[in-house]
């Protein structure tokens, strides 16, 4: 049983969670919250709206920074998690310590940051970067490397620039200035990445400083004709889900065991805890996908008979790469040891010549329930495919009984439909999904312009077409007046606002005129214990220099994308309204 | 025919006894077997010399045993004496020497002609016969006899005594008669007469498992091939590298003769034993054995199995195992042959020596089968018996020989069949090895694991519904990953019994049975029967989403709770665990079961990894009982006072005692702290509320101005001691008016006359009741119409919030009102008045009283 008063809040001052790399880290932070429900994660996400000029650029961060993070300091969570990963190096030095300052009293880890003084969790770098370096050098034997970089004042992308300039050294490959091409570190890199194809015709592989910056390359090489993977190996960094959906999908260098999120929320309950924790560096490796073919080991024939169950876990972890690093909700069916029954079985049938019909059924069973309950989540289409391959291809070289054998690559074939069958359904659920919240969304808009000549009404006729809307689980508070920024000053958000609705499990329900007045100060603990939720994430309603409330949601694969979207287009609606009545 | 079994105790009482015993044996012969396990040889012999001289014309039949079988019990360290009286029939007994001369056995084919020549008569029908394990060639010998002279029965076994180690025990028996005692000789006994029946049958609980198998070699007792491979090591594949470290074990797994009726013989397992330990080369008796084994290396130090009896080269075998199901089912059958045989007047028992060595409750079980009959008999060593068609030597059997000259029937106790549960604790060893065996199933080849396989598919099933049992339930838990469990057992089981018929429930178990096992098999779960009317579910976890599981456990709950009017309906109690382990299993349900007592849910879901017991409360307690019981011993439970403010007299005058209780460093506890363990150990709540109860009236009987109000729980007023003291006091004191008793209004008031009563006579009396803590929990306003309280105590709850809220300052309206609108006189007391504000809120609405803070502390005395 939960002992409510327990429970620690913490509150994630994250960047914008609709990026690939913010959200994978919130995933995995989301999915580590441990079973017996003792924490409370909120997550504060910051949205910068990118301006080409680095000085707008800054402007628009202060806002979200002196804006939704303030919400963290004024709701007195008991712990903070700064996980701001590209957007951090944006806050001038003051502005962080003034910021940090201001928590010096609770539990605090950095997430992808320099800062010395605090407790950090950054990736090892150099881990996955040189096994990507000596191999491309010392097996495929290339000489011409280059690198797609970030700007110079990340530091992230300013220590991966300085090890790749180590590995190449290291390898006897000295490094001139145009290997290296620098880019915002966004998906427009079009323009970089032409000029680094330009500079250097005889380029064999390209190291791109995360897997958004890719993308950029990736259309730059298929307007040239070249096929990543096959004319110039390309490799990136963070292994977000993003890179196993290019195409060709994506190699890249992630997480070795643990995440970066885990690890933080490990060192946060530990600090609940009152035990001594210190810095961690996570490490790397390469993910080898068709950009760049890349495994990390290779089975032989006798590993195979052998059956033994660390190999067979081996094969799951590697194939699955994704299993290990997001911890796996508990009740949840045991998709590792799934894997090793079915795949022990089969080996032994082999071994023994001899697999009875039953089993045979029973081994089927087991893999449609393994791929039933979301394999397919942890690993990519490319991955799974050349893994199950490979194991099939092992067993038919010998072919010990035809009878057993051709049971056996019945059940391979079996893996690759019940794959490409849920691959596909995935695809469909998310198109239907896509077009009927499309739909949903346009109507809420509409219920937004239904202007009448009562403000109250007309609010809460919006606020009751929120149920529209992506949000299964959450609620939307005002303030009572609008708050007001001024210039680069920050938000402080009264201490009283109004819960107007709440919607759970899809149901909305307007909150009674004498019952919506909350104390900021409770805002989160009171808000997760409604909701029943470990997890929610808050977006500020904002138009211009206006906050307008704020609306909380539970962290689903909808509001990672459209979360931010639909704030904004409330903050939108309601200065329209506002403005209406005057 | 008449038979008398009795205990030997002394001579006297033996004399008393035959003097009683009006044999006659001119109607008749008469036999008489005595079996010992008391007696050396010579004393023995004396015995029967004894009894010969009272008894002349009795035939004695006497051998050694380690444990006796009478009166349906198996009985150690007692001699037996068994008297049969025949009616028409004859007798012949004979104790024949088995060796010659020279120390060498006589051959089997003689000694049968011999036993032929001594008593074997044309109408001979039963043969008694002991030998002792010395005469190796026993098999042989049976079978002989079978030749020599055919259709007689025979029944016995080998002579041995108590000792812990069998082959000692085996090496030192004997037989005797009156004329001597001897350990190389056979004692026989033969009835005959026309009309003497008899029926023999036998017990062994072996399942065959397996092909049949052929001894190829054999060097006396020693197996040493079998189908061409060495016997032992034969022996170790088929049972696993296990068997060397639990030798013992060897008795599960007996051979079975596979032509003769399927005899059992044991074999034990000895490791690194020299032939010539065994046969020693220079006795005599060995010579024929060695020469015909000329190339044999007798000092080879090897691995062997071997039997009790010489074995035959080319005699067909076939593996086994003993288990309780077979053993139940083996008794069922002979009981049903003994039962139906209609000239039973005398029963003859004899078991083997290994039965209560490997299933201790397996021999008991089945002798008890017969406790009301006269059987009689003792343990033997290898049993010689009837198997239907001829005679045989076997072992591990349990033999009943029902005999008789006229119909009779005995009493037996077939009720014994339906409580067979301390057999399952026997199977405990074959479960261990089972248990092992899985665990090492990796390195194991295909042959053990068809063995383990067979012994597994007849052990892990109840008999009854065929479904899996626990045992299987823990094998799946530790070795397939069934993690996922849902108990289910059903409620109030016992009280079903006493409106409906016995079909009937059984039709509702066994359809409350099939609904779950149709369930679990659509949903290709696991089911398992624990016991009658408490079945498991298991689920792996790394098949099924524990989410799925429960919510399916969920609808199969719905689905039993469906009323159907051909059953009884009943109530399904369904205890969802995840990460069961075999070892946190058992503690995890009896917890979830203890908490959906205390809440009253049928449906409970937890974690077994995460709901741990929780020590520190448990330690908690047991301190704090130690403080309670400090505190009784040492007269440290303290009343304390806090006054009650009149709002019209502008006065305290009234005070509410408060219990506390001091530990041995002074520290003081309040009633929030010790009163809930006390209560969950009755008698110390009773102590401590008397003490306390005793202490008030003491203490208020010096004031004649100054009233008190004591606190009673329900528990209180229905302990006697409590209310004879309260009414004796009262009686006796000058100022009952004084004496306030609260009782407390949240409390589950479920014999809401005895209250009645209690309050009635309190004003009888001239005492006064309150009712406290109006208002909080679920007030039943019946009871505050009903029972005549002069005082009403709103709840500290709402007066300490009625500045704040407006309900809760109505509600005090409310009552306020009320009070004016009744006739009876009440007055209201406000507890937990901590502030002017709210004792002004108090005043505006004319509440008699206020107690709090604001006036007077808890102390434990009283100021003016």
């Amino acid at each position: 049983m939960v002992d409510r008063n327990n429970v620690k809040t913490i509150a994630v001052v994250a960047g914008n969670i609709a990026n690939d790399f913010c959200r994978d880290l919130v995933e995995s932070m989301k999915n580590s919250i441990p079973s017996d429900g003792s924490v409370n994660l909120m997550i504060l996400p910051g949205e910068v709206l990118i301006m080409d000029e680095k000085k707008e650029a800054r402007w628009q961060f202060d806002s979200v920074f002196n804006g939704i993070y303030n919400l963290a300091y004024q709701c007195e969570p008991d712990g903070i998690i700064f996980a701001m990963g590209s957007m951090g190096w944006m806050a001038s030095e003051s502005d962080l310590n003034r910021f940090f300052e201001r928590y010096k009293d609770i539990p605090k880890v950095l997430v992808s940051s320099e800062k010395q003084e605090y407790i950090t969790v950054n990736y090892d770098n150099e881990t996955g970067i040189k096994e990507a370096i000596d191999y491309l050098v010392n097996v495929n034997g290339f000489t011409n490397i280059c690198m797609l970089g970030g700007d110079s004042l990340n530091p992230d992308a300013e220590e991966r620039k300085k090890i790749f300039i180590k590995c190449l050294e290291n390898n006897g490959l000295p490094f001139r200035e145009e290997f290296f091409e620098p880019t915002n570190m966004s998906t427009h890199t079009e323009v970089p990445a032409q000029r680094l194809l330009d500079n250097n015709p005889d380029v064999q592989a390209v190291f791109c400083v995360n897997d958004t910056t890719a993308k950029g390359l990736y259309s730059v090489m298929e307007r040239r004709g070249l096929r990543p993977g096959k004319d110039i190996l390309v490799f990136g960094f963070d292994n977000t889900r993003m890179a196993s959906e290019m195409t060709p999908s994506l190699s890249s260098i992630g997480p070795a065991r643990e995440t970066l999120g885990q690890k933080a929320l490990e060192l946060m309950i530990d600090q609940f805890e009152g035990k001594e924790v210190s810095s961690v560096m996570v490490a790397t490796r390469l993910y080898g996908r068709e950009s760049f073919q890349y495994d990390v080991h290779m089975y032989s024939n006798r590993e195979l008979m052998a059956a033994g169950e660390e190999f067979i876990y081996r094969l799951f972890d590697d194939c699955f790469y994704r299993y290990n690093s997001s911890s796996i909700k508990r009740t949840a069916v045991d998709l590792r040891r799934l894997y090793y029954e079915f795949i022990s079985r089969i080996l032994k049938a082999y071994k023994r010549k001899f697999m009875p019909y039953e089993e045979y059924e029973e081994i089927g069973n087991m893999i449609d329930v393994f791929f039933r309950n979301g394999a397919m989540e942890y690993t990519d289409s490319e991955k799974i495919l050349s893994c199950v391959e490979r194991l099939q291809n092992a067993l038919n070289i010998i072919q010990k009984s035809i009878a057993v054998n051709s049971l056996i690559n019945r059940l391979f074939l079996r893996m690759k439909d019940d794959c490409i069958r849920e691959i596909c359904k995935k695809n469909v659920d998310q198109r239907n999904s896509a077009y009927t919240d499309l739909k949903r969304m346009k109507d809420h808009l509409i219920c937004g312009f239904n202007y009448q000549n009562d403000r109250e009404k007309a609010l809460t006729s919006y606020f009751k077409s929120l149920d529209l809307v992506c949000i299964r689980n959450g609620s939307l508070f005002l303030f009572d007046k609008p708050v007001v920024k001024q210039g680069r000053e920050e938000i402080v958000y009264p201490d009283e606002l109004y819960m107007k609705c709440f919607i759970k499990d899809g149901e909305i329900h307007m909150t009674p005129q004498d019952r919506q007045l909350r104390k900021t100060k409770l805002l989160f603990s009171a808000i997760m214990e409604m909701a029943h939720l470990e997890c929610m994430v808050v977006f500020p309603l904002v138009y211009e220099r206006y906050t307008y409330g704020l609306i909380f949601c539970e962290l689903t694969e909808k509001t990672y994308n459209m979360g931010g979207f639909v704030a904004i287009n409330m903050g939108m609606t309601l200065k329209l309204l506002e403005e209406s009545q005057i | 025919m008449y038979t008398w079994n009795f205990q030997y105790i002394s001579r006297s009482r033996l004399t008393d006894t035959f003097e009683q015993l009006t044999l006659d044996p001119s109607k008749g012969d008469i036999l008489i077997r005595i079996h010992t396990a008391i007696h050396f040889g010579d004393e023995a012999v004396e015995l029967a010399r004894y009894i010969k001289n009272i008894v002349p014309q009795a035939h004695i039949f006497g051998t050694s045993t380690s444990s006796v079988i009478s009166m349906g019990k198996l009985a150690n360290n007692q001699c037996i004496i068994s008297v049969t009286q025949m009616d028409y029939g004859k007798v012949r007994s004979a104790l024949l020497p088995a060796f010659d001369d020279n120390g060498l056995p006589i051959s089997a084919e003689d000694l049968s002609r011999q036993v032929a020549d001594a008593v074997i008569d044309k109408d001979t029908k039963y043969l008694l016969t002991f030998l002792t394990s010395k005469y190796a060639d026993v098999s042989r010998f049976v079978e002989k006899c079978n030749d020599v002279f055919p259709g007689v029965q025979m029944v016995g076994g080998c002579a041995n005594v108590p000792d812990l180690r069998v082959q000692r025990s085996m090496d030192r028996g004997f037989v005797f008669n009156e004329n001597g005692f001897s350990n190389k000789s056979i004692v026989l006994a033969a009835l005959s007469g026309e009309r003497l029946e008899c029926l023999t049958s036998y017990v062994t609980g072996a399942e065959v498992v397996g092909d049949e198998m052929q001894i190829t070699d054999a060097f006396g007792r020693n197996i040493l091939a079998i189908d061409g491979d060495d016997a032992a090591k034969e022996y170790t594949r088929r049972l696993g590298r296990f068997l060397e470290k639990r030798k013992d074990l060897a008795y599960i797994f007996p051979y079975v003769y596979s032509e003769e009726g399927e005899a059992p013989f044991l074999v034990s397992y000895l490791d690194n034993t020299k032939l010539s330990d065994l046969y020693p080369k220079n006795n005599p008796e060995y010579k024929d054995l060695y020469a015909s084994h000329e190339n044999i290396d007798a000092e080879e130090e090897c691995n062997m199995i071997v039997a009790n009896h010489n074995l035959k080269v080319g005699t067909k075998i076939k593996r086994a195992f003993i288990h309780d199901r077979k053993i139940v089912s083996d008794n069922q059958r002979m009981f049903n042959h003994i039962a139906a045989f209609n000239k039973a007047e005398t029963l003859f028992g004899y078991s083997c020596i290994t039965r209560p060595l490997i299933y201790s409750n397996c021999a008991k079980w089945e002798i008890s089968i017969y406790e009301n009959t006269n059987i009689c008999g003792c343990l033997t060593g290898g049993e010689i018996f009837f198997d239907g068609n001829k005679n045989v030597f076997g072992n591990c059997c349990f033999i009943v020989t029902a005999m008789g000259e006229a119909d009779e029937v005995q009493a037996y106790n077939p009720y014994v069949f339906s409580h067979t549960e301390m057999l399952e604790v026997d199977n405990e060893e074959l479960l261990g090895y089972l248990t092992a065996m899985e665990g090492v199933k990796k390195d194991t080849d295909e042959a053990v694991e068809e063995f383990v396989q067979a012994c597994a598919t007849r052990l892990l099933y109840t008999m009854d519904s065929g479904l899996m049992n626990a045992a299987a339930m823990n094998m799946d838990i530790n070795f397939k990953g069934y993690d996922r469990i849902c108990m289910i057992s059903v409620l109030d089981v016992e009280s079903m019994s006493t409106v409906f018929t016995k079909e009937f429930i059984d039709l509702t178990y066994r359809n409350y049975i099939k609904k779950c096992h149709k369930y679990a098999e659509m949903n290709k779960y696991n089911i398992y029967v624990i016991d009658k009317w408490q079945i498991a579910i298991a689920a792996r976890s790394y098949m099924v989403d524990f989410d799925v599981f429960a919510s399916d456990m969920e609808n199969l709950q719905k689905e039993l709770f469906a009323t159907d009017i051909d059953f009884i309906s009943i109530i399904p109690l369904f205890c969802v665990i995840d990460n069961c382990t075999v070892e946190n299993m058992t503690a995890i349900y009896n917890n979830a079961r203890l908490t959906m007592m205390q809440k009253n849910v049928q449906f409970f879901v937890c974690d077994a990894s995460s709901m741990h017991v929780d020590e520190e409360s448990i330690m908690n307690k047991y301190q704090m009982v130690n403080v309670i019981n400090y505190a009784i011993a040492n007269d440290k439970v303290i009343p304390q006072y806090q006054g009650i403010y009149s709002n019209s007299n502008r006065s305290i005058d009234h005070y509410e005692s408060l219990m506390r209780i001091m530990d041995e460093n002074g520290k003081i506890y309040y009633p929030n702290s010790f009163l809930e363990v006390a209560r969950s150990f009755g008698i110390l709540y009773d102590t401590i509320s008397v003490m306390m109860v005793k202490k008030v009236f003491d203490h208020f009987s010096n004031f004649k101005d100054k009233s008190v109000s004591i606190n009673l729980g329900i528990r209180d007023i229905k302990n006697r001691d409590m209310t004879d003291i309260i009414f004796d006091f009262l009686g006796t004191t000058d100022h009952p008016e004084n004496y306030v008793f609260e009782i407390l209004e949240n409390e589950d008031i479920a014999d809401y006359n005895m209250i009645i009563e209690f309050v009635d006579k309190i004003h009888e009396l001239g005492g006064k009741i309150a009712l406290d803590d109006f208002g909080s929990g679920f007030s039943n306003l019946q009871h505050v119409m009903d029972i005549h309280f002069d005082y009403l105590k709103i709840d500290g709850s709402i007066v300490k919030r009625c500045c704040d809220s407006k309900e809760a300052e109505n509600l005090i309206a409310l009552i306020s009102g009320w009070k004016k609108l009744s006739e009876r006189k009440i007055d209201i007391i406000a507890e937990f008045v901590e502030n002017e504000a709210i004792q002004d809120k108090m005043e505006s609405y004319e509440i008699d009283y206020s107690q709090g803070f604001l006036f007077s502390k808890p102390s434990a005395y009283i100021f003016d």
